[in-house]
């Protein structure tokens, strides 16, 4: 019931000064005519660490600040890990001291188009409770970030290579 | 068929002459048919590279991309597999140890239960109100912050406008979590690579 009155208040308020949000009774070249608040486009809140346990207790509590705030959250996902041998060379020299064998593991939430006051609160709220290891990153979504999740398919990448060298061997 | 190979070899003749006002040497280049024959070939001589009728080259080839294209289709209906995530995998060498780390418990006194609950209300109760002060945290936030949009408006539209607009140098934003201990002063880091060693899907 908290979570629901904070959001109806937040959205309240904003309504109260930004004409924009009440899209639906003003017709829609007003908006253009008359630019107010900004919105972000969709943004995906990137959360990166060695440490999985944290991350993952972190990314859920990013979800539900999110959604406690009045922001839509479109999607949370797990990007596939990154596995990196991290390798110390003695003092002045290529010999190899220490070599660690770590995994990074990432948590994606996307959100919905905000204005962009409610951006600097999130980015706050995010940013002071980033607990120990974890990297973050907020950022506009992209094709290649839906792309890296994806087994790619190497027989259509073939065709598709082979049907551009016909095409460009026509063009010629 | 035994293809014969007909060439000529050269070889000079010194030509003298048994009578004493010869003088000189004459030399002669005579060919000398030799004969030598390859191994056997079974097969016929190179055929006429006959041209093709450009049409029919045209037709072909448009068969052949509507082929491909076809193909392409066919695979982009069918639904790409995600990769699969490690940290959700359960390790199969766990699945057979399954019997040898089943623990069998005994069961638990009356009490030590009862404060076992105890303290789990007491653990929600305290996570709960941390999640309240959270929440009013932010809505002192955003309550400062619309007020102030507010009396911005009043004051001058323009200078609201802008503040309310997005600013481009704030995305993306990176930021990293604070570290365990202080900065350490004199600390010297060691040199080192860091080699991504992920699995290559390509």
């Amino acid at each position: 019931m908290f979570k629901q009155m904070l959001s109806h208040f937040v959205k309240a308020q904003s309504r109260q000064f930004s004409p924009c949000l009440v899209k639906s009774q003003k017709p829609d070249y007003f908006n253009s005519i008359y630019p107010v608040e900004s919105y972000t486009g969709i943004l995906n809140i990137q959360l990166k660490s060695y440490d999985f346990t944290v991350l993952e207790r972190f990314s859920s509590f990013v979800h539900r600040i999110s959604e406690n705030i009045g922001v839509d959250v479109l999607d949370v996902w797990a990007t596939p890990s990154k596995a990196i041998d991290v390798v110390t060379f003695q003092k002045n020299s290529h010999i190899q001291q220490d070599k660690y064998h770590l995994k990074e593991y990432e948590r994606n939430v996307q959100i919905d188009s905000i204005p962009a006051s409610l951006l600097s609160v999130l980015m706050e709220v995010i940013h002071t409770s980033l607990p120990e290891s974890v990297k973050l990153s907020i950022h506009s979504h992209e094709h290649q970030y839906d792309e890296i999740r994806f087994v790619p398919d190497l027989e259509l990448k073939a065709l598709r290579q082979e049907l551009d060298e016909i095409t460009s061997a026509k063009n010629k | 068929m035994i293809l014969v190979n007909i060439f000529s070899s050269r070889r000079t003749f010194i030509f003298t002459s048994f009578k004493e006002n010869m003088i000189g040497i004459r030399r002669f280049i005579q060919p000398l048919l030799g004969f030598h024959t390859s191994a056997v070939q079974c097969a016929e001589p190179m055929k006429k590279k006959k041209k093709m009728d450009p049409s029919i080259i045209r037709h072909r080839e448009q068969r052949k991309m509507k082929r491909i294209e076809r193909s392409i289709r066919k695979l982009e209906r069918v639904e790409r597999p995600l990769k699969p995530l490690d940290e959700t995998q359960i390790p199969l060498s766990l699945k057979y140890e399954i019997p040898i780390r089943q623990r069998q418990l005994q069961p638990i006194s009356q009490d030590i239960e009862l404060s076992q609950r105890e303290l789990l209300v007491a653990w929600s109760h305290h996570k709960q109100k941390e999640a309240e002060r959270d929440l009013a945290c932010i809505r002192k936030l955003l309550d400062a912050q619309g007020k102030a949009l507010k009396e911005l408006k009043l004051e001058s539209e323009e200078l609201y406008i802008e503040a309310t607009q997005l600013d481009l140098s704030l995305l993306p934003y990176k930021a990293v979590g604070p570290t365990r201990t202080p900065q350490i002063k004199g600390y010297d880091p060691p040199d080192g690579d860091y080699i991504d060693v992920s699995r290559k899907w390509e």
